[in-house]
């Protein structure tokens, strides 16, 4: 799961800014060498602006090897993200990555359960289309309470959904792959599980869909919703991985700035989730230790 | 147009260049080697990471914040205790084409004397002695800002190893220049200066200190200013002792580095500018070559401490 492949700091052209809706964007860079090797859980970290003394962590959200490109996914939030929701096509920057842990897939029969929490989608996004690549079975669950949502969405004809949902709405472009999804809002929302999308991952285990104990769990979200998933792991008894939050400065695992405690034998350790993680196995973190704080800068999620 | 030799002497040690990576911004350079293009010959010495007798876990995140120009960090002095380096980290590094010197510090005076016997029978080049982490409960600054005690340190060091001894101040303090002048009167061969300023971010919302540790250390652009005047004060006493001065404090471009040098520095270091750009000792290195050229000198010997007076 650890990489000690190279890490690249390469100037990067910008392809694509867009709005998705509200405060929620997708940035297509253009990163060839970094679209080739980087693996799903993996960083960069991203020049936002001159006048900013430190990069920000993002997600790859896809990363398309032939065209040379990587996405990332991405909220208004603070200085750093501002700055990059003026850039248009051909604005120039710099990247360092790929950076971190990778996740690693299910054994050989297990299905995958993802579970994302707003832009914590990113790195499970790219996860589920490379799983579906190797004929895996993937369910991916997302809580987004976005105003708008930011992927086109279809009617489910099929899936975890229809068991826990009336008239259920998928991601379209999963969809259109044979990913199973289902999304969660703690808002009413026509199509949507009501609650949060750990409900979610209850309820579908509940209802006995098939992906109890024979499952392998992925989260990524914000620090509250991985904690809450980890406790259903326990309670379900499925082991799985969790890309983590936290703030973060070198992302080369040089400052030791983004520590975050994780089991060793009785006791526990403070690892860094720039290069043991940001990916780590979901029972060995430490969740009553507190990791994320607002302002200043969240791994993976830029600020 | 004339060549210049950018080999410098720093404690007795030579050095291919001035540019140094400072303490606590590259670890024990495990990772640095996976940094594609990472030219260790840009690189004259690299400070490894604040060291122990025991393992420390360091202090609860977060653990960094950035601020306007700058960022706070409060890491805690995470490291795995100095016996674990010297036997475990030390052979994975030193055929690294660069210098080393091991970064101290202790909870009590003995325990920096016990810290430098470990590395004084190690392959690191010299031994700072951190006595200015504001990071800690015990230790680091509380050394750092009694000149008696500051002195104490230095002598209790020297008296266990052969190594140069380099002694990084406070800038935590009402007067930079009386610490200075008791290191170098109890021995220490180098002054690295300055470390961070003690600083706080407040998260309006919760009413509460963002660090876990309440407080921090301030590095980064907008602490220049403050790290030039105190190199310059420092070199006042220092520069006629034959005592050389790493500076270091928001040093990003071959200008600042060039800034750092007329004040009075021998060599400078690279920390939080590290964060931003990994490689950047090269392109600092080139640029103050380039400078040096211009200048017409032979060596950054001879531009030290040539500050012209107001």
């Amino acid at each position: 799961m650890n990489v000690s492949s190279t890490v690249q700091r390469v100037c990067v052209r910008v392809l694509e800014n867009r709005v998705l809706g509200g405060h929620l964007r997708s940035l297509v860079l253009e990163a060839p060498e970094v679209a080739r090797r980087v693996l799903p859980g993996q960083f960069i970290q991203l020049d936002c602006h001159p006048s900013l003394t430190l990069l920000r962590p993002f997600s790859i959200m896809n990363a398309d090897p032939e065209r040379g490109t990587v996405e990332i996914f991405y909220q208004v939030v603070g200085m750093g993200t501002k700055a990059m929701a003026t850039w248009s096509k051909d604005h120039e920057t710099w990247i360092l990555g790929p950076l971190g842990s990778h996740f690693t897939a299910p054994a050989p029969g297990e299905m995958a359960l993802l579970v994302a929490g707003g832009v914590g989608l990113a790195p499970l996004r790219f996860l589920a289309h490379r799983l579906q690549m190797q004929q895996i079975p993937v369910t991916l669950l997302w809580g987004i309470e976005a105003e708008k949502i930011p992927f086109a969405t279809v009617p489910a004809f099929g899936g975890v959904g229809v068991d826990v949902v009336e008239n259920p709405l998928v991601l379209a472009q999963e969809a259109a792959m044979g990913i199973v999804t289902c999304l969660a809002s703690v808002q009413k929302r026509e199509g949507f599980f009501h609650g949060f999308v750990s409900d979610l991952m209850d309820r579908v285990l509940e209802v006995g869909t098939g992906l109890g104990v024979r499952s392998r769990l992925y989260v990524c979200g914000p620090t509250a919703m991985m904690a809450a998933v980890a406790g259903l792991a326990q309670k379900w008894a499925l082991r799985g991985e969790v890309s983590l939050e936290g703030h973060m400065a070198c992302g080369l695992g040089g400052c030791a700035g983004c520590a975050v405690p994780v089991t060793q034998g009785d006791g526990w350790r403070y690892v860094r989730s720039c290069t043991e993680g940001p990916v780590l196995p979901l029972d060995q973190v430490l969740w009553d230790v507190p990791m994320v704080h607002a302002g200043g800068c969240s791994t993976k999620r830029g600020t | 147009m004339k060549p210049l030799d950018t080999a410098i002497l720093l404690a007795g040690v030579p050095l291919a260049s001035p540019v140094t990576l400072l303490s606590g911004c590259v670890g024990f350079c495990e990772d640095l080697a996976r940094m594609e293009g990472f030219d260790f010959s840009a690189v004259g010495a690299i400070f490894l990471k604040g060291t122990t007798l025991q393992a420390r876990q360091g202090n609860r995140p977060p653990r960094v914040v950035e601020t306007q120009g700058g960022m706070l960090n409060a890491i805690g002095l995470q490291n795995p205790g100095a016996r674990h380096v010297v036997d475990h980290i030390l052979p994975t590094i030193q055929h690294l084409p660069t210098r080393f010197f091991a970064n101290i510090a202790g909870s009590t005076v003995a325990e920096y004397g016990e810290v430098a016997r470990i590395f004084d029978d190690s392959p690191v080049d010299g031994i700072e002695i951190n006595i200015s982490c504001p990071n800690v409960k015990e230790g680091g600054a509380a050394f750092g800002s009694d000149p008696k005690v500051a002195a104490h340190v230095v002598e209790t060091v020297k008296r266990v190893t052969s190594k140069p001894v380099i002694t990084k101040l406070s800038p935590n303090v009402t007067d930079i220049t009386r610490v200075a002048q008791a290191v170098i009167d109890a021995g220490t061969d180098a002054i690295s200066a300055i470390n961070t300023l003690m600083g706080m971010a407040i998260d309006l919302e919760k009413r509460r200190p963002v660090l876990g540790n309440g407080q921090g250390g301030l590095s980064g652009p907008a602490i220049k200013p403050v790290a030039l005047l105190q190199v310059w004060r420092i070199h006042q006493i220092a520069g006629p002792r034959g005592i050389p001065i790493v500076g270091q404090g928001g040093i990003t471009t071959a200008r600042d580095a060039m800034e750092f040098m007329v004040a009075g520095a021998t060599a400078i270091g690279l920390g939080t500018a590290l964060f931003r750009n990994p490689l950047g000792a090269r392109e600092v290195l080139d640029g103050m070559v380039a400078w040096g050229q211009r200048l017409g000198v032979a060596n950054f010997h001879e531009i030290r401490g040539t500050l012209n007076q107001p």
